[in-house]
């Protein structure tokens, strides 16, 4: 071996050692410029060629070659180790504890009573109702006098009102809708009119000063008693299910005639008796009827030529019944607890 | 109505379970509430409806059972007397008030107490034993429906008046009460002064007691809207006036009495003197048409004309067969039939609301369209759901304390409405705003311990503008606490997160100008326009109401959502998507710090035009390098035209051209 090969050898033996024991990226590309950068230590033994012996140039130059080459192999191959070292620390470093709990995000919810609502007027949308809507204040007459309650008459008693005026006052129910759609509308119509209504009652689990109802009425020419049963059967098997058996008796009501109330069986214990449905088995959803000739009349409407029906009912009570609700005032109450489960 | 199933049994002959009646019953409409087993004995409680006055008796419930059953109806025989002299005259000087009046004379009765099966059967009912006079007057009374009194005739002078009470008039009542009654009330007098208020209570003079000889028993119609009136006003209900007001059967009036003075003479001994009756017009009752063919049309029924018959038959009413119009005439007692329809429903009643076919009517049908404020309302709620917001419905009432809050809102005078006769007095007044009852919502929710809430409201405000009580629909919107947040990180109870959820709810288009509302924060309250128009207002709850308060920092928005149509929630007729590529270009204003951003914004859209198609204010800082009294708007722009590729050459043009404006508010373009 010439002195010229066993100082390469010897530079090998050194720049593979250093390339062998580097740690990290940076100090590998320090070595990579030592040895193989511009003014490298390979590039100089390039140089120095000159000063070999002319008969040794090419076999010195080649060996410098293949130096180099090894070497740039060695750093690259080191340089790939090294990312993927750094590259498994750095994500090692990001690692999280996915225990944690996510980002709490607010969820939209709709109040119960909306909820209620959007499922009857689906219904009834099926069979061929539209909304309309009334007014919470509304006067003596369209109150009790056009729906065939004088002043003197006991249903009077049942629904004592808040007066904003002697002849104002909040409406009691939400049958005023009735004579305002006849005024207004000719037959036929399909209408459910849900609204707040307000009775001067004092709050109870059972009874709110404030609360809600969802009024019906459909009239036209040969509307028959067994339409309105048809009617509110087919509501009450979409609302609570296929297997609720329905009840329909007499009732009396001053601007139906006849009258009605519509039951279903309870729900909670299958009609066999319990708290809710008071050991009768049956839970009274409405009150409804044939629409009282002389309110069509007070509506325009002519009793020999149209005949209608017409239904309200408890739009709280409904809520109760679904979601086993046993206190009417928890819906205006708005507790985030109780709204946080719907 | 209590009734004993074995004294029901004295006027039917009837042997079906008492389980069964119950039930027939309750479909008939007379919903027996309760039936409890009272030694072999059962007792209905019955709800009677308030049209049928005729079931407060035994006999108004055998009737029915009478019918429901076919069971016939048994009557007790009228009793005849043999009559000595003696008796007590009658005037009756308001007969509008009272059609009929009997008064009977009995002597020398001796009161004492009631017999056993007496006093049972009045206790099983509910009503007190006093002595076999008086229990013998409400026997009758729960027998026949006929209230009876009977006075301690020695205590009356000569005759009986019956006659409206003077003003201030007073009375002690049986139950020692002084009752003050005025022209509106029917009295029983005696030529000095009232000894009972009509239909409802005797007087405490001339109660009939252990000393009592000689009574006067009076059996009477008054007319109910009187009785009900003076009742109520003297908030006086009794056994009597409820079967008054209600409306008793005018046929029956001395009938009942006879039977009493039967069962008087058996029970108290004493002999039947005169009686003396007021009867001036007969009361028949009306024929009503009955038409077969249109009762089996609006019922849906198809019954033959026997059944219909045999119905009416049953309730003892009479029928003028011809060929298609009937005529038929209920019993006296059944002044709840007036109408064709009733009639109707006394035939469904009788053979049950269950005999009647379930049918649909099907000539409605089709698509069937809800009103636009129905639709606008549930879009509302859908939007603010998916921005987070969740959804309350309050009480109309607020605490009045909160009665003005937030009226600046209204530009013209408007008042709140209250209520003449609350139930609690600082209950008394109807939310004007929503904001109002949100407020009310927040304080309940921070006692409760509730820090982080998000909420909104659509429901109706009422106010009165002169002479016009108005009802309109608003959206409110509260936000307090965390909206967003996890362990290192926290939005929430910020002015500008309820306002992004009202420019995304409303698409960008309302425009916020500064206000002044008492009970907000004075510079963090802004109204809210629309094309023009007040719409509603936004603002942080002022903090020194929110400490009296004691909640925490809150924003409050309310919006008259009446002013949106519902075509501005709805998509129309779409756009085809640009795909011309787009161009970010950010650029930076420094603006004097009174300057407000939407008038930088204005500037903005202005110079760029319609290749604006977006832009976004990301930055905006004050201090280091910026001019005292300055402020640093960062906007990034996103510009494409619609029918061409932008060039940077343009955009710049454009920028320079912003340059210049920019110098008109005092403002210039912050080269990077």
């Amino acid at each position: 071996m010439s002195p010229m090969e066993i100082e390469l050898n010897s530079i090998r033996l050194e720049a593979l050692r250093e390339v062998s024991n580097v740690e990290n990226l940076e100090a590998l590309r320090e070595l990579e410029i030592k040895y193989l950068g511009r003014k490298g230590l390979i590039n100089q033994l390039l140089k120095g060629l000159k000063d070999v012996p002319l008969e040794e140039r090419p076999e010195v130059g080649r060996l410098i070659n293949q130096l180099k080459l090894e070497l740039s192999r060695e750093i690259e191959t080191k340089r790939i180790l090294l990312e993927e070292r750094e590259k498994v620390k750095k994500l090692e470093e990001e690692r999280i504890d996915v225990t944690l709990p996510g980002v709490r995000l607010p969820r939209g919810r709709l109040h119960p009573l909306t909820l209620i609502i959007e499922r009857v007027e689906e219904i009834f949308k099926g069979l061929g109702f539209t909304v309309v809507e009334g007014f919470e204040i509304e006067s003596d007459y369209y109150n009790f006098e056009a729906l065939n309650i004088p002043w003197y008459h006991p249903a009077r008693d049942s629904q004592d009102s808040f007066y904003i005026t002697d002849k104002l006052l909040l409406r009691t129910q939400t049958s005023p809708v009735q004579i305002r759609v006849m005024e207004k509308t000719r037959p036929p119509f399909k209408i459910i009119a849900p609204g707040r209504v307000y009775r001067r009652d004092q709050p109870t689990a059972r009874h709110s000063p404030v609360f809600h109802q969802i009024e019906g009425m459909a009239v036209d020419r040969d509307i028959t008693f067994a339409d309105l049963k048809g009617t509110l059967d087919a509501f009450a098997h979409a609302l609570f299910g296929e297997d609720v058996s329905t009840r329909f008796r007499a009732d009396y009501f001053p601007f139906t005639e006849p009258s009605g109330e519509f039951a279903i069986s309870c729900i909670f214990c299958k009609g066999k008796g319990c708290s809710v449905c008071s050991y009768s088995g049956w839970i009274e959803i409405l009150g409804c009827g044939m629409v009282h000739p002389k309110v069509l009349e007070v509506g325009g409407i002519d009793p020999e030529e149209y005949s209608g029906f017409a239904f309200g009912m408890g739009w709280d009570r409904l809520a109760m019944l679904l979601y086993g609700v046993n206190d009417i005032r928890f819906f205006l109450e708005n507790h985030p607890e109780f709204l946080a489960q719907f | 109505m209590k009734i004993l199933y074995s004294w029901l049994k004295d006027f039917v002959d009837i042997d079906v379970p008492c389980e069964e009646i119950a039930r027939r019953l309750t479909m008939a409409g007379l919903e027996v509430e309760e039936l409890e087993t009272v030694g072999n004995d059962y007792l209905m409680d019955i709800s009677i409806p308030a049209n049928r006055g005729d079931c407060h008796s035994i006999l108004g419930i055998a009737r029915e059972v009478s019918a429901l059953f076919d069971v016939p109806l048994k009557l007790p025989i009228r009793p005849e007397f043999k009559e000595i002299e003696e008796g007590l005259g009658v005037e009756v000087l308001s007969p509008e008030l009272c059609p009929r009046y009997t008064l009977r004379f009995i002597k020398g009765v001796k009161v004492g107490p009631s017999p056993g099966w007496l006093k049972n059967r009045l206790e099983a009912v509910g009503i007190r034993s006093i002595n076999n006079v008086v229990d013998v007057t409400n026997y009758v009374m729960w027998m026949l429906g006929q209230p009876l009194h009977a006075f301690d005739a020695d205590k009356i002078s000569s005759r009986i008046i019956v006659r409206r009470a003077y003003n201030g008039e007073e009375i002690v009542t049986l139950d020692g009460e002084t009752r003050r009654l005025t022209t509106n009330d029917l009295v029983i007098a005696d030529e000095r002064h009232p000894i009972a208020i009509a239909g409802v209570m005797g007087g405490e003079e001339s109660e009939v007691s252990f000393f009592t000889k000689n009574i006067a028993l009076e059996s009477a119609c008054f007319d109910h809207i009187s009785v009900r009136g003076t009742s109520k006003s003297l908030g006086l209900r009794t056994e009597a006036s409820i079967r008054f007001e209600k409306g008793v059967d005018i046929s029956i009036t001395k009938y009942a009495s006879d039977i009493a003075v039967e069962m008087i003479l058996k029970l108290c001994g004493g002999e039947v003197g005169r009686i003396s009756e007021f009867y001036p017009v007969r009361y028949e009752p009306v024929a009503i048409r009955f038409r077969p063919e249109r009762f089996n049309k609006r019922m849906g029924l198809k019954l033959s004309l026997e059944e219909m018959e045999s119905v009416f038959v049953r309730l003892g009413f009479k029928v003028d067969k011809n060929a298609d119009t009937w005529h038929v005439t209920p019993i006296s007692s059944r002044r709840d039939i007036s109408l064709e329809e009733d009639l109707y429903e006394e035939i469904v009643r009788i053979i049950g609301y269950d005999k009647i076919p379930s049918t649909l009517h099907e000539r409605i049908t089709g698509v069937v369209s809800l009103p636009p404020e129905w639709e606008r309302r549930k879009i509302i709620r859908r939007r603010l759901n998916s921005l987070g917001f969740s959804e309350v419905i309050t009480s109309s009432f607020i605490p009045v304390q909160f009665n003005s809050y937030f009226g600046e809102f209204y530009q013209d005078p408007v008042e709140s409405v209250k209520v003449i006769n609350p139930l609690r007095e600082e209950e008394s007044v109807l939310r004007m705003l929503l904001s109002q009852a949100l407020l009310t919502l927040s304080i309940n929710n921070t006692r409760w311990g509730y820090d982080d809430f998000s909420l909104f409201e659509i429901g109706k405000v009422f106010f009165k503008r002169g002479e016009d009580y108005i009802e309109k629909e608003h959206l409110g919107i509260v936000q307090t606490g965390r909206f967003i947040y996890s362990w290192d990180k926290e939005i929430g109870a910020d002015f500008f997160l309820v306002k992004g959820v009202l420019e995304s709810l409303f698409n960008n288009n309302l425009s916020f100008i500064p206000a002044y509302y008492s009970a907000l924060h004075p510079g963090r309250a802004a109204n809210i326009f629309y094309k023009g128009e007040m719409v509603g207002f936004i603002g942080e709850l002022h903090p020194d109401m929110a400490k009296a308060l004691k909640l925490p920092r809150i924003y409050l928005a309310e919006i008259d959502i009446e002013k949106f149509p519902l075509e501005f929630f709805k998509t129309g007729l779409v756009r085809e998507p640009n795909r011309l590529p787009r161009l970010k270009r950010d650029v930076a204003v420094v603006v004097p710090e009174k300057v407000h951003s939407t008038k930088v914004i204005g500037i903005i859209r202005e110079v760029f035009g319609d290749i604006l198609e977006r832009y976004e204010l990301f930055d905006l800082y004050k201090g280091p390098n910026i001019p005292e009294g300055m402020v640093n708007l960062g906007f990034s722009l996103d510009l494409r035209a619609k029918d061409r590729t932008l060039t940077q050459e343009e955009v710049e043009e454009r920028v320079k051209y912003l340059k210049d404006r920019l110098t008109d508010i005092g403002g210039r373009l912050r080269e990077w």
